[in-house]
């Protein structure tokens, strides 16, 4: 086995354990409830006590710990992750519906930051020390330190005439053509994609900057230029390709505040992902549906990592080392 | 000493210095600079900027700027507070890791790398909701997920002073581990604790206002956090109230950057390459890659 | 670095890859969701699908097994039939059943439904239909129907003698009984029976989505497209009995905040908005093609103080004269201004004369304020003020915990200020706690109860005041009884009343409970707020002007038989 190999099924190894401690700190933090677990999870008024009786049962709150780590475990491996207070559905019905929404509007987001931190970092590297470079640098920073859902409610109180505020589509917008229906979602999609792109365009472009900062003192730079090439020729080419490096790597490291951005966005625009799902359930203590969300995002990002850490030896063999 | 003269002759540094020194300033002194108290309405709900009501009214029509002030000191209380508790796990963990190798370091760094992993907010979101919202929880469920690249710096660090002999020679001398650590190791670590703190100080108050705006902020105070989320849902958007929206956010936003320029400027005049790697700007911390624990 | 010509490749490989899945993802999404066929030919005189949004009032499950929500039963009251209906001015009116007469003992009750109504499907919609229902229910209302238990309280059996006659039989007499049964939903025979079989486990599974099969009602809508979220859109049923909607449906879209509510309305996204908090109304109110209406303002909010003898660390509380004094201490009018913006009216007691002037003789008057009155009483019994203000008590600081539902708490929060600072007045503390779950505090503790001071109560108003009374008696303790009260003479009266079947009696009953409940001073009412509604002024007739609920309500079928958009 390659040395790359050894490395890559190290690197699967370590994240299938993480993954499996994360599983069962989920399970230890919201069977922990403080309190009797059935009043909190059977407080709404309206409920019968038998009622109350099933949700014991279902969730098995009588039963000794290890049987409902082993329950959990179990149920966890058929993909039932219970079913949400709030409107009785499975929770991995309810999840994997906002995933989808949060990917989309997510990623959009992320690839447009990307796009313009670049191009705003290559720019500063290449006039450094520059009226230009301080500018362009010094927004970035402030922009980045600017909390996102401000930024959202300022894009709000703006462009609330102009652009839908809230949800994914027009719910009325049936037997529309796909034309039609792409228009409209993108409208909707505009200001949180947006709003995810400015939070985050910042850190892409300082870290572009500098990483194209110490591309370009490279000595092979020196001999591009002494074979004759142009200056635009080799910072785009020769110095652009050792930037995309940090930037696979960032991508995956910034994964949290992408997260964390997604949580805060989507409630602001009401965007029906899981960030959205977090807030409500976090405002109804839908306990289920909350372990669920936790539990899929922590379980991904670890996948994501894993992928990103292949990717950066695809891309870096020194990483193997 | 030598580092601080250095530092204080870089103009970003200054300018840092200068914003969080006003709003710790602002913070400590904060009942005081309140033009009007806070605890009930001097004007009409939602008021515009005025002579009477520079940051006009919020929506109980309490006065903005006064709000603001208040918000300060719960803001900065929070996130110096968890700042301390992050850099006071990470760096002893640091110090362990580093000092001790073998075991003692791949288990703290098996414990950081499950730590960086999950996801922050969600994890934060999720320990508020179970077990309670005040400002006390606060601080601990933000410093308690804080702390990892502060382990991994001074873990870095810690095996420079290694490299560099000091411990060895201690040793040789006769020197106890404690000794050496109080004596060598945390006073060359020291000054990038501080930096640590500082900059971790950016990221707790970013999340504060996170949590707040979430609905998981303390409901007995005032905080920029629980400003905006009460200008959110009292539906300051609507009615193009911007003045219960804007000034909090400019505050988080002054913190967050005063403490990222002079925490990066610490650890960049104490490792000029530090500089030029591969920095995360918002987490202000370096990442654990294999390239990476040459520092 | 090596840079080989591989390397490159498969970064860009890399960034292609990322950017197709992308754009597969946004396809994907744009193509997703199930597209139905409304209704092609409209004939004239039909309108426009009505656009109704509701801010943060979801429906919790459309299957009449397993959902709760108010909202929830305002959707179920569209598709199926109730036995009666309540009117505008909370009287019980015909709806299925459209005559009903009483045995003399009050035993058996009979029903005449219509003649000639169908389902949906075209099956046959008779009284057989009613009287499944309600033995269904009786039969599993352990288990699986446990939801739908409460609306066939005291009934022992129920049978269709004919295809419009339905026979109920009691156990003992009861005055209530409409009260409970018209929330009722009337279901098909022929559709539930199978999933009945046994514990009837099965009943909650079913999906009301119409995309995984027909759903069978009675109109006057079903649902077309099925949206807990997001918008759920009902279409008109053309074999309704009742009076028929012009409109050919209705769409019902939760907002989870209201400044989306109102930048819907704005941009005419939506037509109408629902339990609009009433701090958007002024956002509403300046554009000139939006009206904006509070409704009714019978929708209570008390100040619940603990009285029960199990809080022995703040005994005082159950002093009335203490609670008097801190009802006349609050600043009614200004939760009505600064709270509900206007869109509420101080309040004096549970039950309303102008409401139910059948249960209620005479209006009770609203206490004034009057702190130094307050603060008579309370140096009257001896609570000095201590160098900071607040009273001290056996030995204690009046200081006390407000409980906050953290569901209401943009709301609620407020009101819990305003009292802190009215309560200051008179030396009394007050602290804020936001819960989740304010009844696990209340009854949580070393004892029920003893654990807890002051919660903002919300109540709902039913149109017969025989649950609301219900709840401050001894059995409601651990459950519904916030207060604590437990007064045998009260139950002893709830009692009685609850089988008076002579109506004049019966309010006499009730005027006496009142009168005790005032006496002993056991809940404060602050105010009755209204439901703030807001909608584009091209639609005609909208609200149903003096409807205690608006119109859009589980006490009946709104009727959308006038409601249009102007030409």
């Amino acid at each position: 086995m390659s040395k790359r190999q050894k490395f890559i099924v190290r690197r699967a190894a370590s994240a299938l354990i993480i993954a499996f401690i994360a599983v069962t700190f989920s399970f230890v933090l919201f069977r922990a409830l403080p309190g009797d677990a059935a009043a909190n999870l059977s407080r709404v008024p309206n409920m019968t006590p038998e009622a109350q009786a099933a949700i014991r049962a279902q969730f098995g709150i009588d039963k000794p710990l290890a049987t409902q780590y082993w329950l959990y475990l179990k149920e966890l491996v058929r993909g039932n992750l219970g079913y949400s207070f709030q409107n009785q559905q499975p929770v991995r019905d309810n999840v994997l519906l906002n995933i989808r929404n949060t990917v989309v509007m997510v990623g959009v987001g992320t690839v447009a930051a990307i796009l313009l931190g670049t191009l705003i970092g290559v720019a500063a590297a290449y006039r450094q020390g520059s009226a230009r470079d301080r500018v362009i640098t010094g927004a970035a920073m402030v922009i980045y330190s600017l909390p996102v859902q401000w930024i959202g409610l300022l894009l709000l109180v703006w462009l609330a005439g102009y652009l839908p505020t809230s949800g994914m589509s027009d719910p009325y917008l049936l037997d529309a053509g796909l034309w039609e229906t792409l228009v409209d979602r993108a409208r909707h999609m505009l200001l949180p994609s947006t709003c995810v792109a400015l939070m985050l365009f910042g850190g892409f472009a300082l870290v572009v900057r500098s990483s194209q900062l110490e591309a370009l003192a490279d000595d092979h730079v020196l001999t591009a230029r002494a074979k004759g090439y142009r200056n635009r020729r080799i910072v785009w080419r020769e110095a652009f390709r050792s930037a995309m490096l940090p930037l696979v790597t960032l991508s995956t490291l910034t994964l949290g505040w992408v997260i964390a951005g997604a949580i805060l966005v989507e409630a602001v625009f009401s965007w029906p992902g899981a960030g959205l799902a977090t807030v409500q359930a976090v405002s109804a203590r839908d306990y289920p549906m909350l372990q669920g969300i936790f539990l899929f995002v922590t379980v991904s990002v670890v996948g994501f990592n894993f992928v990103g850490d292949v990717l950066h030896a695809v891309l870096d063999p020194r990483v193997t080392e | 000493m030598r580092l601080v003269r250095q530092l204080l002759r870089r103009p970003t540094v200054v300018l840092g210095l200068a914003i969080v020194l006003l709003f710790t300033f602002v913070a400590v002194f904060a009942p005081l600079l309140e033009p009007y108290p806070i605890d009930g309405p001097s004007g009409e709900p939602f008021e515009p900027p005025s002579a009477a009501h520079w940051l006009g009214t919020d929506d109980a029509g309490v006065d903005m700027l006064s709000l603001v002030i208040a918000g300060a000191q719960n803001s900065m209380l929070v996130g110096f507070a968890a700042a301390l508790v992050a850099v006071l796990i990470g760096g002893t963990l640091g110090i362990i890791a580093g000092y001790k190798g073998s075991w003692g370091e791949t288990t703290v760094t098996g414990v950081t790398d499950f730590f960086l992993v999950i996801p922050g907010l969600p994890l934060m979101i999720v320990l508020a909701a179970l077990f309670g919202q005040t400002i006390y929880h606060i601080v601990l469920v933000i410093g308690l997920l804080s702390w990892m690249s502060v382990t991994y710096v001074v873990r870095a660090q810690v095996h420079t002073l290694k490299e560099r002999g000091f411990v060895a020679r201690a040793r040789s001398l006769g020197a106890g581990d404690l000794y050496i650590i109080r004596r060598h190791i945390l006073t060359h670590v020291a000054p990038l604790l501080v930096a640590q703190t500082v900059l971790t100080v950016a990221s707790a108050v970013f999340f504060e206002a996170a949590l707040a705006f979430i609905g998981l902020g303390d409901p007995e105070r005032v905080s920029w956090g629980t400003i905006i989320q009460n200008a959110f849902l009292h539906s300051a958007v609507s009615l193009g109230a911007w003045w219960a929206i804007v000034p909090p956010g400019v505050c988080i936003a002054l913190v967050v950057l005063g403490c990222f320029l002079v925490g990066q400027g610490v650890e960049e005049a104490m490792n000029p390459r530090l500089g030029h790697a591969h920095v995360a700007p918002k987490s202000f911390r370096l990442r654990r890659a294999s390239t990476e624990d040459e520092a | 670095m090596n840079d080989t010509r591989q390397n490159r490749t498969r970064r860009l490989t890399v960034v292609l890859v990322v950017a197709v899945v992308v754009l597969i993802g946004l396809l994907a999404s744009g193509c997703g969701g199930s597209s139905s066929s409304s209704d092609s030919a409209s004939p004239s005189g039909d309108q426009p699908v009505f656009r109704l949004g509701a801010v943060g009032i979801p429906y919790d499950s459309l299957n009449p097994f397993v959902g709760y929500y108010g909202s929830t039963y305002a959707a179920l009251t569209m598709m199926y039939p109730n036995i009666v209906q309540y009117s505008q001015d909370l009287k019980v009116e015909p709806e299925f059943a459209q005559s009903w007469t009483t045995s003399d003992d009050g035993l058996t009750w009979t029903f005449t439904t219509r003649a000639g109504a169908a389902w949906s499907d075209g099956q046959p919609l008779t009284a057989k239909d009613a009287a499944w229902t309600i033995e269904t229910v009786l039969r599993l209302q352990g288990g699986a129907a446990a939801i739908l238990s409460p609306f066939v309280a005291g009934i022992k059996s129920a049978t269709a003698v004919d295809d419009t006659t339905l026979e109920v039989k009691l156990a003992k007499p009861s005055p209530g009984l409409l009260s409970n049964l018209y929330q009722l939903p009337i279901l098909p025979e022929h559709f539930w029976q199978k999933y009945a079989q046994g514990d009837g486990a099965k009943l909650k599974t079913v999906s009301m989505d119409p995309a995984d099969g027909p759903v069978v009602v009675a109109g006057p809508f079903t649902i077309e497209k099925l949206d807990y979220k997001g918008t759920t859109i009902f279409k008109r049923v053309e074999t309704f009995y009742g009076p028929k909607p012009l409109i050919t449906g209705y769409g019902y879209q939760v907002f989870t905040n209201a400044d989306a509510a109102v930048q819907a309305l704005k941009s005419d996204a939506v037509d109408c908005v629902y339990f609009l908090p009433p701090t958007s109304a002024d956002a509403v109110k300046s554009d000139p093609k939006l009206e904006v209406q509070g409704f009714g303002g019978a929708i209570p909010i008390f100040l619940a103080v603990n009285y029960s003898r199990n809080n022995i660390t703040h005994s005082e509380l159950s002093d009335p004269q203490v609670r008097e004094a801190l009802s006349v201490a609050m600043d009614r009018d200004a939760v009505v201004t600064s709270v509900y913006r206007g869109f509420a009216e101080p309040g004096g007691s549970l039950l309303l004369n102008q409401y139910v002037p059948q249960f209620v003789s005479a209006p009770v008057p609203v206490p004034a304020r009057d702190v130094a009155k307050a603060n008579q009483m309370l140096d009257g019994l001896g609570y000095a003020k201590g160098s900071d203000g607040i009273r001290v008590a056996g030995g204690h600081k009046m200081e006390y915990t407000i409980l906050v539902s953290s569901s209401n708490k943009a709301v609620d929060g407020r009101t819990a200020e305003l009292l802190k600072q009215n309560f200051a007045e008179i030396g009394i503390g007050l602290q804020q706690k936001i819960v989740d779950n304010p009844m696990a505090v209340i009854l949580g503790g070393a004892k029920p109860y003893s654990d807890y001071d002051m919660y903002l109560s919300p109540f709902g108003l039913t149109p017969d005041p025989d649950f609301s009374l219900l709840v401050l008696t001894t059995q409601m303790l651990g459950s519904y009884n916030v207060y604590g009260y437990s007064n045998p003479a009260y139950d002893e009266l709830w009692t009685q009343q609850t089988s008076e079947m002579d109506a004049a009696k019966r309010r006499a009953i009730i005027d006496q409970m009142s009168a005790m409940l005032a006496k002993d001073q056991v809940e404060l009412p602050i105010c009755y707020w209204q439901i703030v509604a807001a909608w584009n002024k091209k639609w005609q007739n909208v609200p149903d002007a003096g409807d205690v609920f608006g119109f859009y309500s589980y006490l009946r079928k709104t009727k959308f038989d006038t409601l249009a958009v102007q030409k």
